[in-house]
């Protein structure tokens, strides 16, 4: 079903402005993703998101009051429209399906270190 | 406050859409400011220039409206559409092509020309802290500036004040020099003195021999490469070095050759063929605490950054300090990159150029290129008419005005681009052609100076742009419904008020110019024929012999000479000279101080001096004005006329009498006057003569009998025997051969020498001339493609016209009627104009040709003559052709 598409960067941008909740701009955005994912976020890379996020209706933006630091520029704030919300529980309902999807016993190979590399070497020796 | 870097902003600025222009530098100015906050300047710059540099993403970059998928076929097809255009209307394409390429040509050439004389003495390493102290002497309140100096004042200079940091100076041996060299005789002009510190003060080069020491001990002498291969051969055949070999001078001394260096570059005010060391000098005539003895040429060079004018101030008090007698002389200090172009003081070392004449040829330059792009507007303007459907079209098509702009905008840089290339062509072809016409060495430096390159280019640019605007803008502003809806247009007909000032400019540029030649050409004319007061015609020179050793000897031998001479019919007179009318005004030294006796000492004056013997007035043929001149019937004692022992009489010139109070010649007859201190009687007066060109005054001139240092012997042959002309120098020459064997026979004749006092003037007129002509030239074809456009436009008129009983002549008369209304306005605005410049440039002579009428009806006369013919053939041929013809179609 393509009615739903989020990349994953557009996921976390979105997901970043659900967290801050009416203080979403620009800046704030950007900062909050940094601090919490520790990855470098470029203006325009997040901006590219933004707009596209905009496009499908994901957000929608409001002007703010102008600041002194931004030389009287108003800040453009962002917020979660219904639909975003919809695409955001759509993306987090079909992870979930397909984790729950994954059988236990993947988890109980690839958890234990021991027989994984045992595993794997087994597979080695069989190649 | 710190602001985001300025260039990173407006990159932004250009590139990012307009609707998010706000939010995202609001977005980066805060995040810049939070950054300067928690990290350093740099960084938030940094970061504010990566962010920047990171909104260079598809989303964020604003659509240009040029910037359609199908930009590159669009110009490719303007392209197309341009050389169609080009290849349709071959006459308009050729005549814009050609003015477009003449008058960049002209303008390309005078560049150079103009460069190459700002180029003077740039070379020196540092020129812009060298300086020539220059010496005014003042009376009656007037200073006349010399260009020497007192030999003390340097090293005055250097001692009394830190900023200075080196000197240098030279003094001219006047008279040549005979060179006995590696078994080769020949007599060299242009030698110097020069101080030691010469070669390292300039930039002048020692291809051999040791720059430090070269200059130092006395008696050395560096020659130029040019003059050393006249003894030695090319120097790349030399095997071993000459320098250290002995070189006899004048027959009397032996100098040693320390030296070759490099000859001096064209663009320097200062050229010579040898120097020798100024220690030489001393040892002959110790000057080094004489201030009164200006003969020394003065250069300084301060610290890099000195102010010069503080120090000029406090120049005038270094000659108070120093000079006995209380004087008011002075000194002001000239860079040396200003001496070629704006110095014009007294006993300057070469004839310099002009500053205005550079002046006036850059604004020549400057209107030739202004005409060829006036020309291009004013036929494509003319011509909008054909294009006017194809504008037409493309409107109704969907083209908008920038896009139509465009381009007629790249057609104009296709045309401009044609001529650029032609021009180019045509200038590397002409240069050496114009080199030789102004006997200046232009090196075309076209393809390695980037400096020419880059206004090449520019006025390609500029050209291109200025020329294609203004009919781009005529034309796109066109509605297409007015062109579809009927066929009559305003913009075709010669009624436009732009065309027609345009025209009227380039008229009054036409009579501007040639009446600036004619008036240039006038006084030339009259400066050579007026009556210079002394005969110069069948005057032969013959350089006085170098190589007699003693002043007693040199008297006896000149005696023998000429009474051998006398013996020669065809020779009428002979006689010795320091100096020569309308030779280098340099031999005539300006002496004093000159009183009559009686007189209070505030009275003394300063008269030019000359040594001549009692046969110069009838040589020259200069008349008597009261007295007598100097005879056998009182004939001075050989040691006087050596000038051993002081005379006691004297005779001046008219001038100098009355500058001396006496408005009657004949009452200063008898009368004692005192010259450098000795009583003298004057006992004659002659006539006021130009000895200098008639760009000075007439001057106060003192001439004395004396024969010491006289560097010319004047023969004067009788007006009509030019036939054997050759064997009379033949046997002058045999008789000098066994009288001053050793002595190079070196002659001229003086006709020569006084027509090249104008030669600056000449190169000026020479240059004028050409390129005036390149500019009426320019001019009527303009009017040729603008009257044959109009004629065309019209024919269908024509036609009616003549069906309606219009005689040939009263077409004929209509269509000529438009271009003489103008050019009678262009002359009525012209002419002021064009006698107020040339005014100045006649305010260089003291004596001016008067101006009279023809020089105004002639340029009016050629003007006409010229645009009549470029306009008369169309106008006949359409006024002759049938009616028929013109009205049968459409």
């Amino acid at each position: 079903m393509k009615k739903y598409y989020l990349g994953e960067f557009e996921e976390i941008v979105l997901l970043t402005i659900g967290i801050l909740n009416k203080e979403a701009y620009g800046v704030s955005i950007k900062n909050e993703i940094e601090a919490r994912l520790a990855r470098d976020v470029s203006m325009g890379a997040m901006h590219t998101a933004l707009i596209r996020l905009e496009d499908k209706g994901y957000i929608k933006s409001s002007n703010g009051e102008a600041t002194e630091e931004r030389a009287g520029r108003p800040r453009k704030y962002f917020e979660i429209t219904a639909l975003g919300k919809k695409a955001i529980a759509y993306s987090k309902s079909t992870r979930d399906e397909l984790w729950n999807a994954i059988p236990k016993v993947t988890w109980d190979r690839l958890i234990d270190g021991r027989h994984k590399t045992q595993d794997l070497a087994h597979l080695n020796l069989m190649s | 406050m710190t602001t985001p870097p300025k260039f990173a902003t407006r990159l932004l600025n250009s590139f990012l859409r307009r609707d998010l222009a706000e939010e995202v530098r609001g977005d980066l100015e805060e995040k810049f400011y939070a950054d300067i906050k928690n990290k350093s300047v740099f960084k938030a710059k940094l970061n504010y220039w990566y962010e920047v540099l990171n909104y260079l993403r598809p989303f964020a970059i604003r659509k240009s409206r040029l910037n359609h998928l199908n930009n590159f076929d669009m110009f490719q097809s303007y392209f197309k559409i341009g050389w169609r255009n080009l290849m349709k209307t071959k006459v308009y394409s050729f005549i814009n092509i050609l003015g477009l390429s003449i008058g960049l040509s002209v303008c390309l050439i005078i560049l150079e020309y103009v460069k190459f004389e700002k180029s003077y003495d740039r070379f020196h390493p540092q020129s812009n802290t060298i300086y020539r102290v220059i010496l005014g002497s003042e009376s009656d309140g007037q200073v006349t500036w010399d260009a020497a100096n007192f030999a003390p004042t340097a090293p005055a200079l250097k001692n009394d004040f830190p900023e200075v940091v080196e000197y240098t100076r030279i003094t001219p041996e006047y008279f040549g020099l005979v060179l006995n060299l590696h078994e080769k005789i020949f007599e060299e002009k242009k030698v110097y003195y020069a101080d030691s510190t010469f070669f390292n003060f300039f930039g002048y080069k020692l291809l051999l021999g040791d720059a430090k020491t070269a200059l130092r001990e006395p008696r050395s002498m560096v020659l130029s490469q040019s003059v050393a291969e006249k003894y030695f051969g090319e120097k790349s055949s030399w095997k071993e070095s000459p320098v250290g070999r002995l070189i006899l001078v004048n027959n009397k001394e032996s100098y040693t050759l320390t030296g070759i260096m490099e000859d001096t570059p064209v663009n320097s005010h200062l050229k010579f063929n040898a120097l020798i060391s100024f220690t030489t000098f001393i040892k002959k005539n110790d000057p080094t605490n004489d201030w009164g003895w200006n003969d020394f040429y003065t250069y300084i060079k301060l610290q890099p950054k000195t102010d010069y004018k503080t120090l000029e101030s406090k120049l005038d008090n270094v000659l108070r300090r120093h000079q006995k007698q209380r004087t008011k002389d002075r000194m002001v200090l000239q860079s040396i990159e200003d001496i070629h172009l704006h110095s014009n003081v007294g006993f300057e070392l070469e004839a310099n150029g002009s500053s205005q004449n550079v002046y006036f040829l850059s604004v020549i330059a400057l209107v030739i290129l202004i005409i060829a792009w006036v020309n291009y507007v004013n036929l494509s303007t003319a011509r909008s008419e054909r294009r006017a459907k194809e504008v037409g079209i493309r409107k109704v098509n969907g083209a908008t005005r920038k896009e139509v702009m465009a381009q007629l905008l790249v057609e104009s840089f296709q045309m401009n681009f044609i001529a650029v290339f032609i021009s180019l062509v045509l200038v590397q072809a002409a240069m050496p052609l114009i080199g030789v016409l102004l006997k200046k060495p232009l090196l075309f430096s076209l393809f390695t100076d980037p400096s020419f390159l880059i206004s090449v280019g520019m006025l390609y640019v500029l050209g291109s742009f200025i020329s294609g605007i203004y009919p781009a803008f005529i034309l796109s502003t066109i509605k297409p419904i007015d062109i579809f809806k009927s066929g009559s247009h305003s913009i075709a007909r010669g009624k436009s008020l732009l065309r027609q000032s345009l025209v009227v400019f380039q008229f009054i540029v036409s009579i501007g110019l040639i009446m600036g030649t004619i008036i240039i050409y006038n006084q030339l004319i009259f400066v050579k024929s007026k009556e210079l007061g002394f005969a110069h015609e069948q005057t032969l020179i013959v350089n006085s012999p170098r190589t007699i050793a003693s002043e007693i000897e040199f008297l006896n031998s000149y005696r023998q000479f000429k009474l051998e001479l006398a013996k020669y019919p065809e020779i009428e007179n002979v006689t010795i000279s320091s100096s020569l009318p309308g030779k280098s005004s340099n031999d005539l030294d300006m002496n004093g101080p000159v009183k009559m006796v009686g007189q209070d000492d505030s009275f003394n004056k300063s008269f030019a001096v000359f040594r001549l013997d009692q046969d110069f007035l009838k040589v020259f043929k200069i008349k008597m004005v009261a007295g007598n001149f100097y005879s056998h019937d009182r004939m001075m004692t050989d040691t006087q006329l050596i000038g051993d022992a002081p005379d006691d009489v004297i005779v001046i010139n008219r001038k100098a009498c009355e500058l001396l109070g006496y408005s009657n010649p004949g009452d200063i007859i008898g009368k004692k006057m005192s010259f450098s201190g000795y009583n003298k009687e004057v006992i004659g007066v002659v006539e006021n003569y130009h000895h200098k060109s008639l760009k000075n005054n007439f001057e106060p001139i003192i001439l004395r009998n004396r024969i010491a240092n006289t560097n010319y012997i004047s023969i004067r042959l009788p007006e009509s025997s030019t036939a054997n002309l050759s064997q009379t120098i033949d046997r002058v020459n045999t008789l000098w051969k066994t009288i001053y064997a050793g002595s190079p026979f070196l002659y001229s004749f003086l006709n020569e020498d006084v027509n090249n006092q104008y030669q600056e003037e000449e190169r000026f007129s020479k240059i004028f001339l050409l390129f005036s002509t390149f500019s009426v030239l320019i001019g009527c074809l303009g009017l040729f493609g603008l009257v044959s456009y109009s004629v065309m436009v019209r024919m269908k008129e024509i036609g009616i016209r003549k069906v309606l009983g219009a005689s040939i002549t009263s077409i004929v008369f209509l269509f000529s009627k438009e271009f003489f209304k103008l050019i009678a306005i262009a002359f009525v605005l012209g002419v002021p104009i064009a006698i107020v410049v040339f005014d100045n440039w006649l305010a260089n002579f003291a004596y001016r040709a008067p101006l009279s009428t023809w020089m105004f009806i002639v340029p009016i006369g050629m003007v006409s003559l010229f645009s009549f013919c470029s306009v008369f053939a169309q106008i006949i041929k359409a006024a002759l052709t049938n009616p028929v013809n013109s009205l049968k179609s459409e």
